[in-house]
């Protein structure tokens, strides 16, 4: 009897609380949503001051926890936090090479209260047919956070150690050498069919872990990956680097004096983008604003730190809603042009 | 019952191995084994060994004197508690996503408890809400897991739980 | 090595750092008995927390969640039937019957120092012999992988030896489950039907909670008047469920603990393999060598023990490449080294050289956190237990909500619960007509490995079939496998011959 007494009394708080707070929260958040709207619609061009945050905002990564998209994710989710004031919640929706988490995203309200973080991989994966889902058109992007690039690597014990000693090695032994990628339909395919002309054949790996056990191992001649993903096995002479795709040399401390693509007069500089993405719909004004805190998160000292440790700065990262759209419409006519089937 | 459902995996294997057999990108090349290699060995080997479970069953059968049906008693199944279970199971996933987590915990909670034959109403219903409540705080608030939070009002109705959630 | 051990423990006894290890191990225990908490969430959940703390503390303290997530997952898997971590799947063959007799406390005292002890083997293995190791590791390409994984599908024939066809079909229904969706080498559509869902694939965790756990529910509610009787039994025999095993009983469980503790090891330290195939191979084993192996799956202790020794092992094991080497055994290993790196340890060869002062922390920790578990998951597994003593009505639709969640939050997505519910149903007709679940499960597991590394060695070895058994190790370990699955069709023919 005691113990049904004291049930009814914990429910009867906690509805009292539900709703209380309950009617307090969704007032706000409306009232802060109409004046938004208001405010937008009596200026017609809006501005990022014209936004407040009243509630969480929600950033759906579609890989799961623990990879580099999601560690990116993270890092910047901390830093925006503070910009913002409001918490941020990484959401993971992973399935399907990224587009599972795609489709969700945009299928959510367009309410400015829910983000996507994404790459060129689902986008890849709809110009390669293997989805039907319109990657492309329906998720626009917002702001680029980092871009990685692509390097080649090879166990200690291949008989090359740059790209140009590479080439002549594949003249006189064509077909010899195999490329284990993460993606086969991925940028980093892309990379080993751009920089050296299909004479490399990409081989697909499941588990980076994998990949790099076998390169180390010397069971696959070459890798293509994220310069985070090996520096510990270059570092302790495991592994060698043999190139970077890249137009320019790289900043990492030990790999300045590693041969790009454009070293041997190559054009492929294919890298790994992570940007947010908002949903087509979404207010003007919270574009703005998340625009505006977005960038002070990415400059700010937190996130440069983790950029650096995770090897993220080499290229230029942060591009703004303009410039991160021209971005992501040539990288979707060159991929077309790569892989496209249609 | 067993035959029927050897004699389904061995028409559903023939498709898939005939329609992945058809399709050309999943051809193999000089040093690529293609991708219908491994699903259609996998799928020979179900066939034969259905086929071998259907004979063995068969000559069971004539031993024993049975039909094909026998075994099965499809009125009484669906009368039985067994299938307004599952009935009531599969519902369950399907408004998940439709009016989400908070709703649907505490509506199936209460119908399959009926259904188990809960001594005590009343008492079931308290117990009902005060397990969503706990459930909900643990998994959303303290671990972090975005639960569905439904569709229209039940969108609203999630979003203005979720503020006032401490975390 | 000596010193290297006497710092290690100097710094893990300091008063803060071992309190941390003790609230990480708690922690871990409670999120790894959460189903949809995978050890990696766990490690990724008690992150904020590490990076506010000073770098040696902050191991200690991950690597005890770290530790102690993949234990918790036994817990819910003999109590409820749903593993709360993939890799305690075979931990419900054995402990769910046992739990369901009334010797809860036993099947999670077994659990408990199995995991303790798998935990243990590995530590030490990573402390002394982590280099050597690492180089054996380095032998296993893509030929070797796929032998270790058909090692693992070789014992669908004994899984059931009352029903070999059907246990067969059952696992190839599982081996065909797990090559829907994308084609893990080329990239393309498989028996998608055009569906993006399909896509993914069928993911293992939603099916596997629903074959165990969402089956069980069903299964009960067909019989409740029967369990209403049980539950009085077991409420007449009072303290029944609390019992723990004695030393004696323990001590018998010896070999197999060191069997599979070794296995889970050795399993760990091979990338792209894992805690899960780890505790099933150790189980599937375990029901080759032991002396009754028809008992194996009605309750007896030798199947949690080989379980979750193995799965601890393995989580202990992929520490190994990840310190050794800087190649992660797996995802939550992974995600413990991106913690590392942030903290300032440089993971690979040159961390005993450099930094040994880390090295000897992770092994101190993983040590202690072993030990602690024991005691701390004990109090958490009794909480657990009490959970038991609550009706049926309100338990069996509590654990299938509980189940739902647990497949929900794998990927947060709705269409994991679907699966789940048909993987149920599934499971059921699959009862029914004595096909084995645990086989299909078995299949799926491997499935993907298996295909996945066959023609990545058939790519590797410019298209040639024969190239792939050329390697001495893939081609002793399909040899062994070979002679596993023809002894039991050859066995009463030697025995005949032996009579006469």
């Amino acid at each position: 009897m005691k113990k049904r007494f004291l049930g009814s009394v914990a429910v009867l708080t906690a509805m009292a609380m539900a709703v209380l707070a309950g009617c307090g929260g969704s007032s706000n958040a409306s009232n802060g949503g109409q004046a938004a709207e208001t405010k937008a619609a009596a200026s017609g061009d809006a501005a990022a001051s014209d936004w407040t945050w009243d509630r969480n905002i929600e950033i759906v990564c579609p890989w799961g926890t623990g990879g580099g998209a999601d560690t990116t994710l993270r890092a910047f989710a901390t830093a925006l936090e503070n910009e913002i004031g409001v918490k941020v919640v990484v959401n993971n929706k992973s399935g399907a090479g990224g587009v599972t988490g795609v489709q969700f995203a945009s299928s959510q309200p367009a309410d400015g209260y829910t983000y996507l973080l994404c790459t060129q991989s689902p986008m890849l994966a709809q110009i390669t047919g293997a989805t039907d889902f319109d990657v492309y058109g329906s998720v626009k992007p917002l702001c680029q956070l980092v871009h990685d690039v692509n390097v080649f690597v090879a166990g200690k014990n291949e008989p090359y150690n740059n790209m140009e000693e590479l080439k002549e090695y594949l003249k006189s032994n064509p077909g010899s050498v195999k490329c284990g990628v993460m993606t086969i339909t991925g940028l980093d395919a892309a990379c080993v069919q751009g920089a050296f002309d299909g004479e490399v054949e990409a081989v697909a790996y499941t588990e980076g872990s994998q990949l790099n056990a076998d390169i180390v191992g010397g069971h696959i001649n070459l890798g293509c990956e994220g310069p985070a993903e090996v520096s510990a096995m270059v570092e302790s002479g495991d592994m060698k680097v043999i190139g970077a795709c890249t137009d320019q040399h790289l900043t990492l401390a030990g790999w300045e004096n590693v041969q790009t693509t454009a070293d041997i007069n190559n054009q492929t500089t294919y890298g790994p983008a992570r940007g947010i993405f908002y949903i087509p719909g979404t207010p003007d004004a919270a574009i703005k604003a998340f625009e505006a805190a977005a960038e002070k998160a990415v400059a700010s000292d937190s996130f440069q730190e983790f950029c650096k440790q995770q090897g993220l700065d080499q290229r230029q990262g942060w591009l703004g809603t303009a410039d991160y759209q021209k971005e992501w419409d040539s990288d979707y006519e060159n991929l077309n042009a790569l892989f496209g089937t249609k | 019952m067993d035959i029927l459902f050897s004699a389904f995996l061995i028409i559903a294997g023939a498709g898939l191995f005939a329609m992945i057999g058809a399709d050309p990108a999943a051809a193999a090349s000089e040093t690529e084994l293609g991708a219908a290699f491994w699903p259609q060995i996998i799928l020979a080997i179900m066939i034969v060994l259905s086929v071998v479970n259907i004979v063995t069953n068969v000559k069971k059968m004539k031993a024993e004197g049975g039909s094909i049906t026998s075994g099965i008693d499809v009125a009484g199944f669906f009368k039985s508690k067994l299938f307004i279970g599952m009935v009531i199971v599969a519902i369950m996933a399907l408004i998940l996503p439709m009016i989400g987590f908070i709703p649907t915990c505490i509506i199936f909670l209460m119908v399959y408890g009926i259904l188990l034959k809960a001594p005590n109403i009343p008492k079931l219903a308290i117990a009902v809400v005060l397990i969503t409540i706990v459930i909900y705080v643990l998994f959303q608030g303290a671990l972090d897991i975005m639960l569905p939070r439904g569709t229209g009002v039940f969108r609203s109705f999630a979003l203005a739980v979720e503020s006032i959630l401490p975390f | 090595m000596f010193d290297l051990l006497v710092t290690g423990f100097s710094i893990v006894f300091t008063p803060s750092t071992f309190l941390f290890i003790v609230g990480g191990t708690i922690i871990g225990v409670i999120f790894g008995a959460m189903p949809g908490v995978s050890a990696s969430m766990a490690v990724a959940l008690a992150l904020p927390f590490a990076y506010a703390m000073k770098p040696i503390v902050a191991i200690a303290f991950l690597v005890s969640v770290y530790c102690a997530s993949i234990t918790g997952g036994g817990i819910t898997a003999i109590l409820f039937k749903i593993p709360g971590t993939p890799s305690s799947a075979p931990t419900t063959f054995d402990g769910y019957p046992m739990a369901q007799r009334g010797e809860a406390g036993k099947a999670l005292g077994y659990s408990l120092v199995a995991s303790a002890f798998g935990g243990l083997v590995a530590a030490f293995a990573m402390a002394l012999i982590s280099p050597q190791l690492a180089a054996v590791a380095l032998k296993f390409g893509p030929s070797e992988l796929f032998a270790v994984s058909f090692l693992g599908l070789s014992v669908l024939s004994c899984l059931d030896s009352d029903n070999i066809v059907k246990t067969l079909i059952s696992g190839c229904i599982g081996l065909f489950l797990a090559t829907i969706g994308m084609d893990p080498m080329l990239g393309i559509a498989r028996f998608t039907f055009g569906s993006s869902t399909l896509l993914s694939g069928i993911e293992m965790i939603p099916v596997m909670i629903g074959l165990f756990a969402v089956t069980e529910v069903l299964k009960q509610t067909n019989k409740q008047k029967k369990i209403d009787v049980e539950k009085d039994s077991t409420a007449k025999g009072g303290d029944t469920s609390a019992k723990l095993p004695s030393i004696k009983e323990l001590w018998e469980t010896k070999w197999t603990m060191v069997r599979a503790s070794v296995l889970g090891t050795v399993v760990g330290i091979l990338p792209g393999a894992g805690a899960t195939i780890a505790s099933f191979l150790a189980y599937a084993i375990e029901k080759k060598v032991s002396k009754h192996p028809e008992l194996l799956g009605t309750g007896i202790p030798d199947g949690i023990v080989a379980s979750e020794a193995a799965n601890n092992g393995a989580t202990g094991g992929a520490m190994v490449p990840l310190l050794s080497l800087g190649i992660p055994g797996g995802n939550a290993a992974a995600i413990m080294m991106t913690a590392l790196v942030i903290q300032g340890v440089q993971v690979g060869p040159l961390l005993i050289k450099q930094q040994p002062e880390y090295l000897a922390s992770v092994f101190a920790s993983m040590f202690v956190t072993n030990i602690v578990m024991v005691i701390v998951s004990m109090g958490i597994a009794r909480v657990f237990a009490k959970i038991l003593s609550v009706p049926y009505s309100i338990l069996g639709p509590v654990i299938v909500i509980l189940a739902t969640i647990g497949a929900y939050a794998t990927n947060n997505n709705t269409g994991d619960v679907v699966l789940m519910v048909a993987a149920g149903i599934i499971g059921y007709l699959f009862s029914k007509l004595k096909y084995n679940s645990a086989a299909l499960v078995l299949g799926l597991v491997l499935g993907q490995m298996c295909e996945s590394n066959f023609r990545r060695a058939y790519t590797l070895k410019n298209g040639s079939i024969v190239g792939i058994f050329t390697s001495p190790i893939t081609f002793i370990i399909v040899a062994a496998c070979v002679v596993m699955l023809v002894y039991p069709f050859v066995k009463p023919f030697i025995s005949k011959k032996k009579a006469a």
